[in-house]
């Protein structure tokens, strides 16, 4: 089971909602993904959506699609653009499957990776990006990920970091790679 | 949905290539060298099997903008929960239904993105990915000759006039289910499925995840289900001298563009020029066969040396069946037609429409032998090679599992021709 082209297509909190739902699943996937339960993927969920609601910003660049957090704003009725990004070696069948898996009641834009989202500017727009977080100061998140949150660097506005397991949890050992914390100017992590 | 792009591997783009243009060539050199006049062998050029395939496949592009196949193939993976054994019924199931009466070529583009998400979350083995696909060709080609509409063979018999559409269809719908029935259930029995039930329902629940919020574009798939009933049913009961079906294809492709449009749906006019190429290839080459007299000669030595005209038919339906693997059903298709028309005409002239089945029949026997005999073979070759399953499923692993597609196919066709004629 490929799981982290399924991580790449729904984003991490999807896939832990499903999988938390499956104990030999979990178990299986232990290398790949953090052992959480489904209660706290969603309420994380919860808690991130809000925290991005709450930053004001009306444009959210995607480094990966995330549909939970997606769902949830939507139930929001937040009233921006949710920009998703695209890595360039993503599968043209993936791409399509997120085209067309993307929440109702959300406006949204997906571009492909090295494209700059039209009136995108440090004050009405944020980078967000997912993944975890290991003792305070390693940040791992996915390859194609890590290389794109490098590319949008410069960006002078909000560049936020999502984590989505508990602090001091172990961090997976296969499909995830490290990230330059010097990226991002904010970090949300769970309060639970 | 984005047309897709097929990435054949260069060695084949240039051999299909090739093979278009040797063709052509080939068969016009012939026609001057032997003095034979190309206007009068293009009068009788079967324009209107291209007409009807056009079309299919463009009103087949408006059917794919609805949501619907995905939607389909979706639930069918959730109701299959994973099992290897139900993937294989429901999605055989499925592509019958399809193939019998849109384009089979689209259809197993659009639906096999879903197959190998759903493929690649369950336990996979090369054995279970051979079984699996070869069953899928092998009822292509059946759902292909179960309707006068589904594939090149039929439409070309469709249009020789030996038959009517309902005459067709009313006789081959039940054999070829009945065909499709027994290799899903021959395959299934080999199929075992050992992978714990939590696991598969893991990758179901995953599967579901990718595609929980697919829209469907209901208005606009009523709209053309009932244009494409009203197609279904001229063609089915309005006299062919009068409305030729390839008339009302395009009548019925031009209304249901026309509402989609309507409804504000791009309309794409992206067609699979290579096949039209191929097939009008292999038209014209049997056209210049046909002239030559070749075809009436063997039809005369056939006829000269089988008097019971069930064992005539028999020896053509072997004929038919193995030319159609080796050269692939296109060319055996258009080049035994006019022995298949002479014999209705004359011995076999009461059973014309039972004659023009077991002609599909063989076709669609011999279509299944060889990966290279369909052309939906080797678009599913190519498209596993690019799906990273992480086994191939060429020629020579497809071999075994196409001689017992052939021969459930040819059993039954033969069986039932001898019950029945």
């Amino acid at each position: 089971m490929n799981i982290m082209s399924t991580v790449e297509e729904i984003g991490i909190l999807e896939t832990l909602k499903v999988v938390a739902a499956n104990n030999a699943g979990q178990k299986m996937l232990a290398t790949h993904l953090p052992i959480v339960s489904k209660d706290y993927v969603e309420i994380l969920t919860l808690n991130l959506a809000e925290a991005l609601f709450n930053t004001g910003k009306r444009k959210l660049l995607l480094i990966l699609p995330e549909i939970a957090l997606l769902e949830c704003l939507a139930e929001m009725n937040w009233r921006g653009k949710a920009i998703i990004l695209l890595p360039f070696d993503m599968e043209v069948e993936s791409k399509e499957r997120i085209k067309s898996n993307i929440p109702a009641g959300i406006e949204t834009e997906i571009i492909d990776e090295g494209a700059y989202p039209s009136k995108f500017r440090p004050d009405n727009g944020a980078i967000v990006c997912t993944g975890m977080i290991q003792n305070d100061f390693f940040y791992y998140t996915l390859p194609a990920s890590s290389r794109m949150m490098g590319q949008y660097r410069q960006f002078n506005g909000e560049k936020l970091f999502l984590s989505c397991c508990p602090k001091y949890s172990k961090i997976p050992e296969t499909g995830w790679t490290y990230c330059d914390r010097e990226c991002f100017s904010l970090i949300m992590e769970d309060t639970l | 949905m984005k047309q897709e792009v097929i990435h054949l591997s260069p060695p084949l783009k240039i051999i299909s290539f090739l093979l278009i243009a040797v063709i052509f060539v080939t068969s016009a050199s012939y026609c001057m060298i032997m003095n034979l006049p190309i206007a009068d062998i293009m009068k009788n050029f079967q324009y209107n099997v291209l007409v009807i395939l056009i079309s299919m496949e463009l009103f087949t592009n408006l059917i794919v903008e609805t949501g619907i196949m995905q939607v389909i193939a979706v639930k069918l993976a959730l109701r299959s929960n994973g099992n290897k054994k139900a993937v294989l019924v429901l999605f055989g199931s499925m592509m019958f239904v399809i193939s019998s009466f849109l384009n089979n070529i689209t259809a197993v583009m659009i639906i096999l993105p879903v197959i190998f998400v759903l493929l690649k979350a369950v336990d996979l083995t090369q054995k279970y990915v051979r079984i699996f696909f070869g069953a899928l060709l092998a009822i292509c080609n059946t759902g292909g000759a179960s309707s006068p509409i589904g594939d090149f063979p039929a439409i070309i018999i469709m249009t020789s006039g030996i038959t009517t559409f309902f005459d067709y269809l009313r006789r081959a719908m039940p054999i070829f289910l009945f065909t499709t029935m027994a290799i899903i259930c021959y395959w299934s029995l080999k199929i075992s499925d050992k992978e714990s039930r939590e696991l598969q329902s893991l990758g179901v629940n995953l599967l579901r995840a990718r595609h929980k919020h697919i829209k469907l574009d209901k208005k606009l798939l009523y709209a053309l289900c009932v244009i494409f009933t009203i197609m279904f049913l001229t063609w089915s009961f309005a006299p062919q001298e009068i409305i030729p079906p390839e008339v009302v294809a395009v009548l019925g492709y031009a209304v249901a563009a026309a509402v989609s449009a309507l409804l504000g749906k791009k309309i794409k006019l992206t067609i699979d020029f290579k096949a039209v190429l191929t097939i009008a290839s292999f038209l014209f080459m049997a056209g210049v066969i046909s002239a030559t007299g070749i075809l009436d000669r063997m039809a005369f030595i056939l006829k000269d040396n089988i008097s019971d005209p069930r064992l005539l038919l028999i020896t053509i339906m072997l004929i038919t069946s193995i030319l159609s693997g080796l050269c692939s059903a296109g060319p055996a298709a258009a080049a035994m037609m006019p022995v298949i028309i002479d014999l209705c005409q004359t011995t076999l002239s009461s059973q014309s429409h039972w004659v023009a089945i077991a002609y599909a029949a063989s076709i669609c026997a011999g279509s299944s032998f060889f990966l290279w005999s369909a052309t939906a073979g080797f678009i599913l070759s190519a498209k596993i090679e690019n799906a990273d399953l992480g086994f191939v499923w060429g020629a020579g692993g497809y071999l075994k599992y196409g001689l017992v597609n052939y021969v459930i196919q040819m059993i039954i066709a033969l069986y039932a021709i001898i019950l029945l004629v």
